[in-house]
Parts: structure tokens; sequence; C-alpha cells
């Protein structure tokens, strides 16, 4: 893919091969055009969100529902500022949190977003992913695109993926009894397309790529924004950072925030489950065989 | 529970969008005590199949639970839509 | 201009160990674990008493145990009763129970739901050997029944190897997910769990005793259940000092009621069975009180442990203190 500036953009040299603005057949590698990467099965893919120039549109929200089909869930209104979605389920893997920080007086006020953080949040596509380690049935598995999906086909609805996920993302859906989660639009994937949210973000607040690339043009946000004074900007995610602590590793999907991570409802320093398995296995195993052998005891002694 | 008849447009995993006779597009969740499995949606779509669907409602979507899928013989396509417009 | 001097990544990181107790509009940042809690709790329960069951039949076999010969035979036959009525309580609890089987697709040491399926599957072969030999051994003639029981001699190790691991598996079921209050502590979690099986175990088999005249054998199998109450004891105070020091104890109130039932099932034993030691008449009466304590309170401590999680995880602010650096593993 010969990658050059047009009229100021990074852009494939391909968009000049479709002067047309819609299209009646679909475009072979389309991500190409719209995110600048060829999808190939094999390579990691996965979604860089900058929250900076997050604008709360939601239209990753819609995108992701429609694509998917999915049914609108948390129907009513919340109160909490402009979230009504609430959080990611069964039926919405795309959420947009808005926090309001409106205590500050507007001279304190930050460059951006006129403190209102908004993020969209979304599956982290875990490299070392928690809530496929639990899968009991295989259900859970890693794409060629080396993203995390649960095959709707194996899953019987055991749920030992939910309580699993550090971040509470995958959920049951108790109507067609199967867990439930981004998968990165694997369907899309398989067919050369950006996955949709990524697609419809106006302001590429969210970023699809190969991982390796979307680390460095975070790097490089992030020393730019600390370079125009915002000191708090931080990557969540990176590897072996912030929300990919205890054996995670990194997140395919990452984020860079401005404040702590509970503030957008994350955990700073999230844990590998698996790694309970055999501390726990052994302790327990120990207790009962020290159990068993004062039952030898008890039962030879004559009486 | 109810029944509507109507072609399905497209499927993704357990869930799929039904057009009505009456040009009504619903979404549906394949329910689990359904004896269809979400594989078997596809092919309905490729097919563009007519089915009858029966359904519940579900206050928590906006959208039906559907709990059995029956596809409806190929010759009657179109035939709603006639019936649709002598009324 | 001035310029805000480059941060270093590590200084730009929030790096805090005191979490200021922020949450996102008081938001659960978790979603507990769907299961029905009696199901998966009675699942539990049963799994721990026939797992240990068939742990203590064996143990008297192998120990040459005198007049065993009764309770080996009721420990065999009790330990049935996972591969049965738990295998039916952990399909019904699934939410597409007719693919129960996709269960069997995959062996992943990483998941202990997985590894409890085997030894579950393990524990119903060797055990139903066993528990078959036994009762085919009681009905034919002395010659064959010899043979049987050689049968049953051995495959009980196997079975009682994975009714050990029956017994503690779920422990680690419940701390290998990111529920805080199950998270914190798995070590003195699963040697509750355990030894809540031993001692639900052996009472349930020292009632036995007690009801077909064996004196002998259900006094030492109350011991045992009083030794394993202890260790119980032990290791909940160790979770308890733990969820406090975590700051994650307030989760446990919201099942109070059933905690409660479960301190007094491992306290009042000790109490009632002191009380069976002086008491010459009513001493049976006082005795079987105390192991019915130690199975309710067993089953209580199992539900209880699993309401309080799922309270845990509805907490954001339990979870993200829980998840902090300073609590990482190092
Ligand atoms: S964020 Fe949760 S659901 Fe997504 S891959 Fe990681 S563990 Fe799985
Ligand atoms: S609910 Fe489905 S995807 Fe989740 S752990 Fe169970 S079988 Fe796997």
């Amino acid at each position: 893919m010969g990658a050059a500036m047009i009229a100021g953009l990074p852009l494939s040299n391909r968009v000049r091969d479709y002067p047309e603005s819609e299209f009646r057949h679909p475009l072979p590698h389309e991500a190409e055009l719209t995110a600048g990467v060829r999808i190939e099965p094999g390579r990691s893919y996965g979604f860089f969100t900058d929250t900076t120039v997050c604008i709360g549109c939601k239209a990753c929200e819609v995108a992701c529902k429609e694509w998917n089909n999915l049914p609108a869930d948390n129907l009513g209104l919340t109160g909490d500022s402009y979230d009504n979605t609430g959080h990611l389920s069964a039926n919405t893997w795309r959420h947009v949190a808005f926090i309001e920080q409106m205590a500050d007086r507007p001279t304190e006020m930050r460059p951006f977003q006129s403190n209102w953080l908004m993020m969209s949040d979304v599956c982290k596509h875990c490299h070392n992913p928690p809530c496929m380690e639990a899968c009991p049935t295989g259900a859970l598995f890693k794409t060629e695109f080396d993203t995390v999906v649960v095959q709707q086909d194996i899953c019987n609805g055991c749920g030992y993926c939910v309580p699993a996920c550090p971040f509470g993302v995958v959920d049951l859906n108790p109507l067609d009894g199967k867990a439930h989660k981004c998968t990165l639009c694997y369907d899309r994937l398989k067919g050369g397309l950006e996955p949709a949210c990524a697609k419809s973000c106006p302001t590429d607040s969210i970023q699809f790529g190969e991982v390796a690339d979307l680390q460095q043009r975070a790097a490089k946000r992030l020393e730019h924004l600390h370079a125009v004074g915002v000191p708090s900007a931080y990557l969540y995610g990176a590897p072996d950072g912030p929300g990919a602590t205890g054996g995670l590793k990194y997140l395919n999907a990452f984020f860079l925030l401005t404040d702590r991570p509970e503030v957008y409802n994350l955990p700073e320093a999230p844990t590998r489950p698996s790694d309970r398995v055999a501390p726990s296995l052994l302790s327990g195993l120990a207790a009962v065989a020290g159990l068993a052998v004062a039952a030898v005891a008890l039962f030879s002694r004559r009486d | 529970m109810k029944r509507v008849e109507g072609t399905v447009l497209f499927t993704q995993e357990s869930r799929f969008m039904l057009e009505t006779d009456a040009g009504e597009r619903h979404l549906f969740i394949l329910s689990h005590k359904a004896s269809a499995e979400a594989q078997q949606l596809p092919p309905l779509q490729h097919r563009q199949a007519r089915v009858r669907v029966t359904y519940d409602n579900d206050p928590a979507i906006i959208g039906y639970a559907a709990h059995a899928i029956d596809v409806l013989p190929e010759q009657r396509r179109g035939q709603g839509a006639r019936q649709w417009a002598r009324q | 201009m001035n310029f805000i001097p480059l941060p270093s990544p590590s200084a730009a990181r929030p790096v805090s160990d005191a979490y200021d107790g922020t949450t996102y509009y008081g938001r659960p940042a978790l979603k507990p674990a769907p299961f029905e809690n009696s199901v998966v709790g009675s699942y539990i329960f049963l799994a721990g008493l026939c797992g240990v069951a068939q742990v203590i039949a064996t143990v008297a076999d192998v120990a040459r145990a005198p007049r065993r010969e009764g309770l080996v035979r009721r420990g065999r036959l009790l330990s049935m009763l996972a591969p049965t009525l738990g295998s039916v309580l952990l399909v019904y609890d699934l939410h597409t129970p007719k693919r129960f089987y996709n269960m069997l697709r995959i062996a992943r040491p990483t998941s202990p739901m997985s590894i409890g399926t085997w030894i579950l599957m393990g524990f119903s072969i060797f055990s139903g050997a066993t528990a078959a030999a036994q009762v085919a051994a009681d009905w034919v003639r002395p010659g064959w029944a010899r043979l049987l029981h050689g049968i049953a001699r051995t495959t009980q190790v196997p079975a009682a190897v994975a009714g050990a691991g029956l017994g503690t598996y779920t422990a680690s079921l419940l701390s290998s997910t990111s529920t805080p209050l199950w998270a914190a502590a798995p070590k003195s979690l699963a040697v509750q769990f355990g030894s809540s099986s031993m001692a639900s175990g052996a009472a349930a088999l020292a009632m036995a005793e007690r009801h077909a005249g064996s004196r002998s054998l259900a006094r030492k199998l109350d011991t045992l259940a009083l030794a394993a109450l202890a260790v119980e004891l032990g290791a909940s105070v160790v979770s308890e000092a733990t969820y406090r020091t975590r700051g994650i104890s307030a989760a446990e109130d919201a099942a109070a009621d059933t905690r409660t039932i479960a301190q007094i099932g491992t306290i009042a034993p000790f109490a009632l069975q002191m009380l069976a030691g002086k008491g010459k008449r009513s001493a049976g009466i006082l005795s079987d009180l105390a192991s019915l304590a130690i199975l309710a309170g067993s089953f209580c401590l199992r539900t209880g442990v699993m309401e309080a999680g799922d309270e845990s995880a509805r907490r954001p602010q339990d979870y993200f203190r829980f998840a902090k650096p300073g609590n990482l593993p190092k």
C-alpha cells in the first residue's frame, strides 16, 4: 500500500482510483481507503481510542448497533449526564461515557472537551484475554486477526466468562442464552472492511489499525499532548501500563486518557484471573490432604 | 404467542431482521428454547427466505424473542404482497 | 512562551496507591457472575460432600479401620450424589442447557470450570465403578464378592484423588475471576472450601454411623469433622483479615443472614459435641444436631460467599480499591 499525503491527510494512493462517492459494489480492501491499513489474516488488529478528540456524538454506538443488528436496550433515561446507554452489555458493544467536570472556573478549563470527558468504551481484546482463558467450551477464541470473539454455535451460556472479564465487558443475553461482546467486526475484517465504529467516528477518536502501528501513533500523540500542555495524558492498555497489568500484557483496544482510570469506570491495575488457579487448587488440595492424613491416624487407632 | 410472516433481510449471530408483508421491519432474537440454531439463519438471509416467526415481546429491548421459525414454501413468495395489495 | 516540561511516561501514569473513591456515577465496573446462587451453591455443597465421602471411605478402607464395612459402603454410595444430582444442577444452570456436552470439547488448564468438568467426569467414572462393584458385591456369592471388592479397592484410589479435587476446585472456580471478594484471598478461600467439604462429608457419614449403631466410628468421624471445622475457622479468619485490609469487606453485609448461619454452623458443633460428651441420654441427639449444623453451615458458606461476591462485583469502589498496583501479585 502506498501511503501518501493527499490533501494533508495520510491516505492510500488508491483513493485516486475511486473518484465517485457512492458505490454499488464492495471495494476490495476497503480499509486501505478508510483506515490506511490492509487487513490480512495473521496480523494483530485493534483500536486506539484517543479520548481527547471524542465529541460524544455516539456515532460509534449507532454504527455498531446497525451493523451488528443489535436491539436497543437499557431503555429509559439514566439522569447521568448524556449517558443513557449506561454500560456495555450483550446488546451494546460500544458505550460512550460522559464525565462532567464543571467544578473548575472557566479560566481553569482544559483546552479540549470543555471539561467534559468523553470516552467510547469497548471490549479491550486483551492480549491474554481472561474471558477466553475462563471459557470451558472453547467458544471464546482468538481469531486470525488477533481479536477475541465468542463463537455463537459453541457457547452454551455457562456464563463463566462474565465474572472473568476484568473490565465488565462480556455479558450473557438471557434471551438467546449465549455470551455476547464486541467482535471487532470479525465479519467486516474478513471482507477487508474497517470496523463500523472506527469508520463512522467523525473525529478519528477511534482509530483502527495494526496494534504495533497504533501503539506508535499513540506514543506520538502522547508526546504531542505533553508538549502542548496536557501533562495528564497517558495511555491505558499500552504494554504493561495501567490497564494491562497483572499479566494481561497489553490490550489490543487501548485508550488515551487524561484523568485517573476510575473516572472512566476502568480499573487501574486489573489482574489475570488464571494466575490464581494454581495457588487456589494447591492450597485446597493441601487442606484436604492434611485432613485425610488426620483421618488415617484416627481410623487406624484401635479401640 | 404471536405469529408474523415476512422475509429474512439479514442476520447477525442469533439476531435477524424480518420485513413483514406490510413493509415493517422488526428485530428478532432467536430464543434459546427454539429448536433452530443461530448457524441456521445465514442461509435464510442468502435466500431472502419467507418465514413465519412465532414470537413474544421482550420488555427489556426494542425487539422480539423468536421461539420458532417456519420456512414458507418458495411459491408463496410475493403472494403475501399481492394479498396485501388486494386489501 | 513557557513550555511545560515533558513528563516521563511513567510520571504521566496515574500511579497512586490510595484510591480516592471516584466512581462513574456509582455504576458497577464489573458484571457479577450470572450463576443462580442457590443452584450453583447446592452443586458446590454436593461436590464437596460427595468428593470427601469418597475420600473418607477410601481412607477408612486403606487404613483398615475396625468395623469399616458399613462406613465404606455408605461413603461409596453417598458419593454418587455428585455425578447424578450434581450434574443435573450444573446443566440446569447453563443458559443453553441443550449444549452441555460442549464442555467436553476441550480441556483448558486456565479455566477451573473446564478443570472441574474433567474432575467431575473422572470422579463419576471411578466412583461409579467403585459404587457399582460395592453394590454388586453385596448381592453375589462370596467368591465373586471377593473379586468385586478387589475391583472396588483399586478404583477407589483414583476416585478419592478426584474426590479431593471435587471438594476443592470450586473455590478456585470462584477465585479465578475478577470478582473482588472471590479474587482477594484465593488460598485461604480454597482452604475454607476444602475443609468445609471435609467437615460436611465427615458429619454426614458420622450421622449415618451413629444410626447404624457403630459408635466408635461415629465418634472418630465427629472428631474429624471438628478438626476440619477448626481448619475452616482459621482460614476464614485469614480471609476476613484480607478483605478488611483490601477494604472490600462491606460487600459481605449483602449476605449477612447466610453468613450468620454459616458461622453458627462452624462454631455451634464444638459446643454441641462437648455437651454430647457430658450428657449420656441425649448424646445421640446432640451429636446429630452438631452434624446437621455442620451440613447447614457448609451449604451456607458456599451460597454466602457467592452472594457476597456478586455484591462486591456490583460495588465499583470495592473493585477499584482492589485493582490497585499495590495489590498486584509480586
Ligand atoms: S475486555 Fe473482557 S471481554 Fe474483552 S477480551 Fe478482555 S476479558 Fe475478554
Ligand atoms: S458463556 Fe459461552 S463464551 Fe462464556 S465461558 Fe461459557 S461457553 Fe464460553
